[in-house]
């Protein structure tokens, strides 16, 4: 058995602890935000000159008592995220440690620019001048140089480490070994009838 | 449009209909058996099954609604975009290498097929396949009639041509369509995606510089102009709100990993390494493309605004009238093109799937077996699946707009347990499979069909994404453990 693999046997249930967590956060995020009353027009309305538009309105009316569950919503959906990511790699003894500091950093880079982008807009409720970075207000910017662009950084561990949490060289001879059985085997594989 | 700029773009469609008819006569000399016509016989290199994956995911309406999405609503619609770079690493990291391997061990021809193998489970598969065929025939519909929209308007603005017919122009756009996607498969369907997909950045960034341009002080002009007029529209939620554009970000971030037409390709490349290098490419891909969405967007949301352009009767002609207005007529036709491509390389994936669901998954689902001959079928279900659309897309009004839109969140609260979770976790089992299927169509299409509004602009689709995870889960862990065959357990271990 390779290390990988004697790995993954002794701790199998990975998939199932990160999927109970999960999907408690995101009902207790998810239900939090739907449980706060709702302001009317809170989601948009005709535009007062041109009715093919919608206009947001006054954002500390509609955002003021829900800024603390949609950052904590956000929250969660960008750790559910990372965490599938980080499920979907390749679990090795040798490699845990790195593994979990690279994802970890990841994710903190993301839940920091997103809380810069909630703090931001917090603070533009109550400031008379749009501060910009860039050609954009400074939330904004926050949205498009900062949650669009920080995800390279898993893009990036995908493409350095794929031949470590991906795709490493033991995984693909067993998996070329395991090719070369089956073709020796004609087995047709048909499905099974569902089993009642 | 004056005739001079109207025929250049009247050429230009033209040359890119060709070039598509072209391809799939390059493409059937290739297409010797259903490996290739559904699988494109395992051999894509991997620009080109990258180019394929992002030019699927960003649809027509990517490239008509977006930006008329942007002119009503703000930066809401960011929210779509923004996800791509995430949700594409999700669909790589879950999926690239998992169906890459299932796809050299079992050979499956679909997605269903794939489901088949790891579930051991003919209800499953008939499920998977019936819930794809549901999008697909939504989806398409749609797509068709896109296209057939975008034609009559480039015919109608040539003098001596006219405003042609609506059902004209769906058979002529449907005709070249069917040809390449007959005769060629999914060989050609990729092809044309590179085509599709190379037009489509080209086209972006030409229009982002454009409308950079054409408004005073640029992007920052823009900015201004929206800023002074409503703080609301250029903050990072729009006009929607926080809890709206959240909600989008989960649907469409970790809905990505269940659309059959974007990760069916992730089964065709040549090695399971290729997916190293198709990640960037993807993303890269789809985000340079996605400037067309905002550059529009906000340009023309700027110049109704500063009373430079009157006011639009529909949001959607955003795009339109942008490149009538202010694009070179080079560019007008460039991207003319691309919007076709766009509407066009997610139509050919829809319709190469859609035929495996008819003539492979349901057959082999029901009756335990492929039918004999079955490129032929194939190449007949094809035709047929087209027509069927195209009729549906003229005929039944709104219930094509309700099938469209429920076609990305119904893949995702379908597919995303069943296979991207399903695949990795061996404790998932078919009985939790058949359950978040069909309460992903019942959840989908009731919330449609009702029109349930949930609180602060919540996504249907995303909490119907929600409660299928739940109950996969749930189901999962209350159901018995099954048995996963010794290759697949063990596939499921690399």
């Amino acid at each position: 058995m390779t290390e990988s693999a004697e790995f993954a046997a002794r701790k199998p249930d990975q998939w199932t602890c990160t999927l109970s967590v999960l999907l408690v956060l995101l009902w207790a995020a998810v239900l939090a935000v739907l449980l706060t009353p709702d302001v009317p027009n809170g989601h948009g309305f005709e535009h007062s000159r041109f009715p093919t538009m919608d206009q947001g309105g006054d954002g500390a009316l509609r955002h003021g008592h829900l800024l603390l569950g949609g950052w904590m919503l956000g929250s969660v959906l960008i750790v559910t995220l990372v965490s599938l990511l980080a499920c979907g790699t390749v679990r090795r003894r040798s490699a845990t440690n790195w593994r979990a500091a690279a994802f970890l950093v990841g994710a903190l880079s993301y839940e920091g620019v997103f809380g810069m982008l909630c703090y931001s807009y917090r603070d533009s409720l109550t400031q008379p001048h749009a501060a910009f970075i860039g050609p954009f207000p400074e939330p904004l910017a926050w949205l498009l140089f900062g949650i669009w662009l920080v995800p390279g950084i898993l893009v990036l561990l995908y493409v350095v480490f794929f031949y470590y949490w991906i795709w490493p060289p033991d995984n693909a001879l067993r998996f070329a070994e395991l090719i070369a059985r089956s073709s020796q085997t004609d087995d047709s594989h048909e499905p099974q009838q569902d089993v009642p | 449009m004056d005739d001079h700029r109207s025929l250049i773009v009247l050429v230009s469609v033209m040359a890119y209909m060709a070039m598509c008819i072209g391809v799939g006569i390059w493409a059937m000399r290739r297409t010797k058996s259903t490996q290739d016509f559904f699988m494109a016989g395992r051999h894509l290199g991997i620009v080109v099954a990258a180019v394929a994956v992002f030019s699927s995911t960003m649809s027509g309406w990517g490239f008509v609604g977006g930006p008329g999405l942007v002119y009503k609503m703000g930066t809401s619609s960011f929210w779509m975009i923004i996800c791509t770079s995430i949700a594409m690493s999700i669909t790589f990291f879950l999926l690239g290498k998992r169906l890459r391997l299932l796809a050299e061990l079992r050979q499956p021809i679909s997605l269903p097929d794939a489901v088949a193998a790891r579930y051991g489970s003919r209800s499953t598969s008939l499920l998977t396949a019936v819930a794809i065929l549901l999008g697909v025939m939504g989806y398409l519909a749609t797509q068709i009639l896109a296209m057939a929209t975008v034609l009559r308007g480039i015919f109608a603005e040539v003098s001596w041509i006219g405003e042609p017919r609506l059902d004209v122009c769906v058979a002529i756009s449907s005709a070249v369509l069917i040809f390449y996607c007959v005769t060629g498969g999914i060989i050609a369907s990729v092809y044309t995606d590179l085509v599709q997909g190379i037009i489509m950045v080209v086209a972006a960034v030409l229009v982002l510089a454009t409308a950079i341009l054409k408004v005073d002080g640029g992007l920052a002009g823009m900015s201004q102009t929206i800023l002074a007029d409503d703080p609301e529209a250029i903050s990072p939620w729009g006009t929607l709100g926080m809890i709206g554009c959240l909600s989008w970000y989960f649907i469409f971030a970790l809905g990505a990993c269940g659309q059959p037409h974007v990760i069916t390709k992730l089964m065709m490349t040549r090695r399971v390494d290729d997916a190293r290098h198709m990640l960037p490419i993807s993303v890269v891909g789809y985000g340079v493309s996605a400037l067309l969405w905002i550059g529009i967007g906000l340009a023309m949301r700027t110049l109704v605004l500063q009373g430079i352009h009157p006011e639009l009767t529909n949001a959607d002609d955003a795009a339109g009238e942008f490149l009538q207005n202010y694009a070179h007529p080079l560019l007008s036709g460039i991207v003319f093109a691309a919007l076709l491509a766009a509407i066009m390389s997610t139509a050919d994936s829809f319709l190469n799937i859609g035929a495996a669901a008819v003539v492979h998954d349901i057959p082999r689902a029901l009756r335990g077996r492929s039918l004999h001959n079955e490129l032929l079928w194939a190449r007949i279900a094809t035709v047929l699946i087209a027509i069927v659309a195209a009729v549906f897309a003229l005929s039944s009004g709104d219930l094509i707009a309700l099938l469209g839109a429920f076609g990305w969140s119904t893949f995702a609260a379908a597919i995303v347990p069943t296979v991207a979770i399903g695949f990795n976790w061996k404790r998932a089992t078919s009985l939790a499979c058949n359950v978040a299927i069909v309460s992903s169509l019942l959840m989908n299409f009731g919330l449609k069909w009702f029109d349930v509004q949930l609180p602060h602009g919540f996504h249907g689709g995303a909490f119907s994404l929600l409660v299928s995870l739940t109950l996969f889960f749930l189901v999962s862990m209350l159901s018995p453990r099954e048995s996963i065959a010794a290759d697949i357990e063990e596939v499921m271990d690399l």
